[in-house]
């Protein structure tokens, strides 16, 4: 248990994302956090004494020094980066300024202020589909620049993160990169596929997928948090199923669509807003991405309690629920506010 | 004899009620024994009565011996299975039960998900699945290229095992004979697994249906995850140069890649197991191959067969040459020490060894046969 670490004073970006939000509620509750130094353009959703909001545009150049020295004045040890995008959005270039820029800013405070531990939150999409992919990518998996520009970006920010490790080894770098997250409360964007009442499929792909609870995530994010263990990890649901289970388990009709005309078929229906999946997201319903565990599971001690199937199981019970009338509490509305009150999620102060 | 011993188990279980675990333990263990013992005796009557060496007893007799054995394991199956049948005839009858246009949708996802399992082992196997082109897959192997199998004790009972062959035929029907071989004759009915070339998964269907029946992209990472979690899989070290040959070449084996496979099994000290296919090589007889038109269309070839652009889809059909599968001895592996793969002289060595191997035996059954689509 040498291990153990106690960080007193944090730091925090991206507080109105999913993830984050869900660990800024735990990090409420625990005793040992004194501090927690929010860092964004919109205020937490979450509410506590120990929350202290700075307002930051992380697109500006003054963020590096603003973030530097908010850090230094109170003595923060620890920083989560968690201003990551989950999928695509609808505004790519502030999408890559956030991502890419806003991790150049925060890196930049973190060498300045001398922060000892730095939590990223990533995703597996990183590795990209890919018919070469292999069944379980490891962590060291080569990445390549290739693909969609959401996965362009985040392994943009993935290669800066990289040479940060190598320039500034005395920050303790974890970076987690989740499966896609299910759960109650989740709206991204493989939430979204089985919420429209028709689920578009790529005719003669069935490629297997991988997610992860939300409350495993939030788990995983604070075992990294409290274990000086440094090195990128794949946080990972047990088991894996086919999509087109998940689409049965949803019982919502699938519409297949002739791989060529899909990317088409797919702009169109994001354009005209009948669905919330872009052209982007495709090859991830073609190709393998699924991402291998292990080294979780021995290094940093996470095992994940659902598996894949129950992840999403019990995001398709809320979501059925929710159509009733029972409003299971959320907490965080996602990325999309507008999309998920459409959909009945309601917010609870 | 053997209703007997089977009396003799059900008294011990009997007596032996106190612990649930040792039961069940128990019975897994007789039942393991009681099939293999079967399946050995049966195998070894099926063998003296096609060489009609015995001469004590007439076909007639034989034939009857062996038709009570099966009445017998039958019996051994029913008594020590739960009441497992086939999963899709009473779905299917569940399914225009009570069909009306308003559970239409609710019928439909509810068959649809009868048809697969509950979740899918880590490379996307589906036991159900299985069980749904097996009938198929038994025509194919039955009727349609008869297929004889050689050496099927070769493969161990249980823990890895590295099966190479030589490969052809377009689409990986080799390997799904293999697998349906090892499944049918092999006394512990163990399922092989698959490499399937990187190109399949381009294409719609191909790639997810070779997935669910046990077929794994190829990939040296995947082959030994396959190996760490101990099952029985072939790969091709031809490649797609295999897939490849023209008619003028066939059972020339191409060359067998950078010996990834020899470093595979010194990695995971697995045993190495020689296949050789006799037949597959003819099912497509590729005449020559067209690159001008599918460069543009972004493939690397058309094939040209006799049948295939001619007569369409109805071309694209395997032909029904006569098989054989001869499963050779296996290499042992255990004896190298570790940084063994990291020899390059050894690994080149083997290799070459093994597909001299492969390639002596192909040889030397092409020399007893006397037809292509006769044996």
């Amino acid at each position: 248990m040498e291990n153990i670490q106690i960080h007193e004073r944090i730091g925090l970006t991206g507080a109105s994302s999913f993830l984050t939000t869900l660990v800024l509620k735990r990090l409420a509750e625990l005793s040992t956090v004194k501090e927690v130094h929010i860092f964004d353009i919109h205020s937490p959703s979450v509410a506590s004494s120990k929350f202290i909001f700075h307002r930051v545009d992380l697109t500006k150049d003054e963020a590096s020094a603003e973030i530097a020295s908010t850090l230094l004045e109170n003595n923060v040890t620890a920083f989560i980066h968690g201003s990551l995008f989950s999928g695509p959005t609808r505004r790519k270039s502030y999408h890559h300024e956030v991502e890419s820029i806003g991790t150049f800013h925060i890196l930049n405070a973190i060498a300045e202020a001398q922060i000892k531990k730095l939590i990223v939150h990533s995703a597996t999409f990183v590795y990209g589909a890919h018919p070469k992919n292999p069944n379980f990518i490891h962590e060291n998996y080569e990445l390549k620049f290739q693909g969609p520009s959401f996965v362009k970006t985040r392994v943009d920010v993935e290669k800066q993160l990289e040479d940060f490790i190598l320039n500034y080894p005395e920050c303790a770098v974890t970076i987690l990169r989740f499966a896609p997250i299910l759960g109650p409360n989740s709206t991204n964007i493989r939430a979204r596929y089985f919420m429209s009442g028709i689920v578009p499929k790529v005719l003669g792909y069935d490629p297997l997928v991988q997610f992860i609870h939300e409350d495993d995530a939030v788990r995983a994010q604070i075992i990294a948090l409290t274990n000086n263990i440094k090195g990128v990890f794949n946080i990972v649901g047990r088991g894996i199923l086919p999509l087109s289970t998940g689409v049965h388990m949803s019982g919502k009709i699938p519409v297949p669509f002739f791989s060529a005309l899909c990317k088409t078929f797919f702009s169109a229906g994001y354009a005209t807003r009948i669905w919330e999946l872009p052209s982007e997201i495709v090859p991830f319903f073609q190709f393998l991405c699924v991402a291998d565990g292990k080294k979780a599971e021995t290094e940093l001690g996470f095992t994940a309690k659902y598996s894949s199937r129950q992840a999403l199981k019990s995001m398709i019970e809320a979501n059925r629920l929710r159509q009733i009338g029972f409003s299971v509490p959320s907490s965080t509305l996602g990325e999309d506010e507008a999309y998920a009150t459409s959909q009945g999620f309601q917010r609870i102060y | 004899m053997s209703t007997s011993t089977a009396h003799k188990e059900k008294n011990k279980h009997l007596s032996a009620n106190d612990s649930l675990q040792n039961f069940s333990n128990q019975v897994f263990n007789i039942r393991r024994m009681l099939i293999e013992q079967f399946s050995r005796i049966e195998k070894d009557l099926q063998n003296k009565f096609t060489d009609n060496q015995e001469k004590f007893a007439t076909k007639e007799e034989l034939q009857s011996v062996i038709g009570k054995m099966q009445e017998f394991r039958q019996e051994i199956e029913k008594t020590f299975t739960t009441s497992e049948s086939n999963p899709l005839e009473p779905a299917a009858d569940e399914f225009f039960t009570g069909l009306n246009p308003f559970n239409l949708r609710r019928k439909y996802h509810e068959f649809s998900l009868r048809l697969r399992s509950e979740e899918v082992d880590p490379f996307g196997y589906d036991p159900i699945f299985d069980k749904f082109v097996s009938p198929l897959l038994n025509f194919f192997y039955i009727k349609y290229w008869r297929v004889e199998t050689y050496g099927i004790s070769n493969i161990p009972s249980e823990g890895p095992a590295l099966l190479v062959g030589n490969h052809s035929g377009g689409l990986p029907y080799d390997a799904t004979m293999l697998k349906m071989a090892i499944q049918r004759e092999h006394h512990m009915h163990r399922d092989l697994r698959f490499m399937v070339e990187d190109f399949l998964f381009h294409f719609p269907f191909l790639g997810s249906l070779m997935n669910r029946f046990g077929g794994v992209r190829a990939s040296q990472d995947n082959a030994q995850q396959l190996l760490e979690n101990n099952h029985p899989v072939i790969v091709f070290p031809e490649g797609v140069k295999g897939l490849g040959k023209l008619y003028r070449d066939k059972y020339h084996l191409a060359r067998f890649g950078r010996g990834g496979f020899i470093r595979l099994c010194l990695r995971t000290r697995s045993p190495l197991i020689p296949v050789a296919f006799i037949g597959p090589e003819e099912i497509h007889p590729m005449i020559a191959k067209e690159t001008s038109i599918s460069r543009i269309l972004g493939l690397p070839y058309t094939p040209i067969t006799w049948t295939f652009p001619w007569l369409g889809p109805l071309g694209a059909l395997p032909l029904p040459s006569k098989w054989s599968i001869h499963i050779l001895p296996p290499i042992d592996f255990t004896n190298f020490g570790p940084g063994a793969e990291k020899d390059r002289v050894l690994v080149y060595k083997m290799s070459r060894m093994v597909k001299e191997q492969i390639q002596d035996t192909i040889v030397d059954k092409l020399k007893n046969r006397r037809s292509i689509w006769f044996g």
